[in-house]
Formats: C-alpha cells, structure tokens, sequence
C-alpha cells in the first residue's frame, strides 16, 4: 500500500479585495439565455426542471411532465421578455408554470384531482393555485437571500421572534435587524412580482 | 396593506411567509421529458408552425436529432476520468487500492488539517470530505458580537490564484456537516477556507480568512 503525504497549507493566504466573489466562468445563465444559447435553456432545465415538475406536479396532478414541458417551451420563446435584473429566473419559471396551470384547468373545465385539495368548486382553483405558487417562490427566494438577511426573515416569520429578540440572538443593534428585515422582504416582494406578471 | 404588485387584494411577501414554508418537493424529470422540449425546438428551427398539443404525451418525434444535450456535461465527465486515468496510471496500482483500503477503513475520501492564517492564533480546525459530505470541526474560533464564521471552498490554480470560491454556509457551533453542491468540482474546489464575516448586507467573502487547508 502506497501512502500519499500531501503537504497541509500548501497554498493558505487571505484573499485579495478583487477576488472576494464567486464567480464561475463567462456569462451568466441569464445572459446565455437571452443571447439565444439553445444550450443556456438545457442548463436552466437541468437548474429549475426539478422545481418546476414539483410544482406542476402539486398544480395539476397527472399532466406535470406535459405541463413542465410547455414551461421551458414558453421560456424559450419568451425568453426575450425574462429580465435578470428584476427578478431571478426561477421566480420568472415559477411565473410561467402558474398561468400554464391555471390555463390548464381553464380548458378542462375539470375539477382538481391534487392528493391534498378537497373537492370543491372551480371558482376556489385559482386561488389556490396562486398560494402554492407564491408559498413556493418565497421559499426559494428566502434560500437565496444572503445570509444575515435570511436569518433575520426567518427568526422573524418562521420562528416568530421581534425586532428586539432576533437583535439580542444575533447580537447586531436593533437598526440592523430592521434594516435587514425591510431589505429581505424588499427582495421577497420583487420575487413575487416576477412570479405574479403574466 | 397593499404594495404595487397590481393586484389589490393579494398577500404580500409577508402574508405569505406567515403560511410557513412551501412543502413543495422537486421532483427528477425522467430523461424522455427533455427530448420532448427538444424535440419541439427541432421543429420550430426548421419553420414548421406545429403547436406544442397539450395532448401529447410529450414523448419526442423519434426522427429529428435530439438537441446534444449532455455533450457539454460528458466532455467534462471524460477530461476527469481521463485525468484520473492518468493519474492511476503513473502509480500504477496503488492508487484504487490504496482508495480501497481507505474506504473499507470508513476513512473519508480526503482530509485537511486547517491551519491558522494569523501567528499566534490558536484556532485550529479539521475537514473531512466524505463523498459529497463536508464535516469540519474546529476549537478557537471566535466570533465577536455581530459576526459569524463562514465555510467556503477555493478554487486555487496551481500559482496560487484564485480561479473561483463557493460558500457552504455558516458554521453554528464550532463546525458541522455541509452537502456541496453537484455542480461543484471537487477537483478544482479543494482548499477549505473558514472566514470572519460581519452580519451585512454583502454575501462576498470578507477576505479575512482565519483558517485554512487544502485536502488531500
């Protein structure tokens, strides 16, 4: 048996004020796709196709891998409208799988047949498809945000604490948590407008 | 109550968020899914005006070429296995077996001693990297009121600039288990790097690292 000794700390030094972000290699995803790069809307299905079948699949059921299709379709031929600066491209798929779905019950004219809903009257379909959808969209763009904001909208939402309490947890001065917590829900509603245009 | 999102009466960020999380669940779509899109652009770039018919069971048309969709990704997969044939090669057979002895010990795939950028700091840490699975565990780390330590992975070219970063997340409690994401190359990726990071606004690495390792 041969044992391979790797010097530890071979290359260990700060980093330099240009080198700080993450920056992968050439244009972004967003850029390709609007540039027409048939192999950018690959990508963008390999990034959000399992999001958007989760999603088509709660929204209607059986017809997800047909309605997840006519998704990315829509998102190649609308692609020119997909502005990376408003909002990020999952929150825009999210968009375009909400109105497929809605459209798609529009044309049956069936009730819904989701394991979770009750049978009830066509009327209550589009609200509720417009709740899965946004709940779906703020999860997403909650992961997202960077991470003092994400604490701060979390401690304050999902666990319910004040200003003053998630200030004392993080140990940061309550004007920072406030700020944090306007930037994130600033950043959350831009997502949800994305997802809301038609 | 309402912000300008057009519509009067929906919820806002805020309202929804008071719903709790999505319990959403992504879903792999089966290979046939893609070839389905793939299959419809085929059409629309040779000018046929076919509607994509919403009773179609999405299977794609089996004449036209599928969009070469995993070339860029096979390529990749091919310039490692040939790399790592290489490198096997050159050390003949030790190489699986000693990655055998390895794993059949329940020995990570590859570890790191993570040293202190700063002389005098006791801080001192370790990784291990078990497949995808990065645990780290540290002592001396301290992190003053306003301020947490973050892990992230460098991409460092052999002088010693630095191509990429990734962040991991933040380390509660002096360490933990962290998933590395797909699309990272651990190849590239194989400094561990742990930085002081005031609570701002700025997801961009401080730049004052306080521990460091390359694994190996």
């Amino acid at each position: 048996m041969v044992v391979i000794e790797i010097e530890p700390v071979t290359r260990a030094r700060r980093l330099g004020p240009a080198e700080r972000y993450p920056r992968g290699v050439g244009p972004s995803l967003e850029e390709r796709l609007a540039t027409g790069d048939e192999a950018a809307l690959r990508d963008l299905f390999d990034e959000h196709g399992p999001m958007v079948l989760g999603l088509a699949r709660r929204l209607v059921g059986a017809d997800a891998e047909d309605l997840t299709q006519q998704v990315f379709l829509d998102a190649w031929r609308s692609r020119h409208r997909f502005d990376p600066e408003k909002g990020s491209a999952a929150a825009w798929l999210t968009g375009i799988t909400r109105f497929k779905a809605i459209d798609h019950w529009r044309a049956s004219g069936r009730r819904p047949s989701t394991p979770s809903a009750e049978a009830g009257t066509y009327e209550m379909v589009e609200p509720e498809i417009d709740r899965v959808v946004d709940q779906l969209v703020l999860t997403r763009a909650l992961e997202a945000l960077p991470p003092a904001r994400r604490e701060v909208v979390e401690l304050g939402f999902y666990h319910d604490l004040t200003h003053p309490e998630i200030a004392e947890k993080l140990r940061l001065p309550l004007g920072t948590v406030k700020s944090h917590m306007r930037r994130g829900l600033e950043a959350l509603n831009r997502e949800l407008g994305v997802s809301r245009e038609p | 109550m309402s912000r300008d999102l057009g519509q009067p009466e929906r919820p806002d960020a805020a309202d929804v968020l008071r719903q709790g999380p999505s319990d959403i669940i992504d879903e792999a779509p089966p290979p046939e899914l893609w070839d389905g899109i793939a299959g419809e652009l085929r059409l629309d770039d040779s000018g046929a005006s076919t509607a994509p018919s919403a009773a179609d069971g999405g299977g794609g048309e089996g004449g036209p070429s599928v969009v070469p969709l995993g070339d860029r990704r096979r390529k990749r997969s091919e310039r490692i296995a040939v790399a790592v044939g290489i490198v096997a090669a050159v050390l003949l057979v030790a190489v699986p077996l000693w990655l055998a002895y390895r794993a059949s010990l329940d020995l990570p795939d590859s570890e790191a001693d993570l040293v202190a950028l700063s002389e005098g700091d006791p801080a001192t840490g370790r990784a291990e990297l078990d497949g995808r699975d990065l645990t780290v565990d540290t002592s001396g780390l301290a992190a003053p009121d306003g301020s947490v330590h973050e892990l992230w992975l460098l991409d460092l070219t052999d002088d010693g600039e630095l191509a990429d970063l990734v962040s991991l997340g933040i380390i509660r409690d002096r360490g933990g288990t962290f998933e590395v994401d797909p699309e990272v190359d651990l190849e590239r990726f194989d400094v561990v790097d742990i930085s002081l990071e005031p609570l701002d606004n700025d997801p961009a690495h401080s730049g004052n690292s306080i521990l460091q390792g390359e694994l190996g």
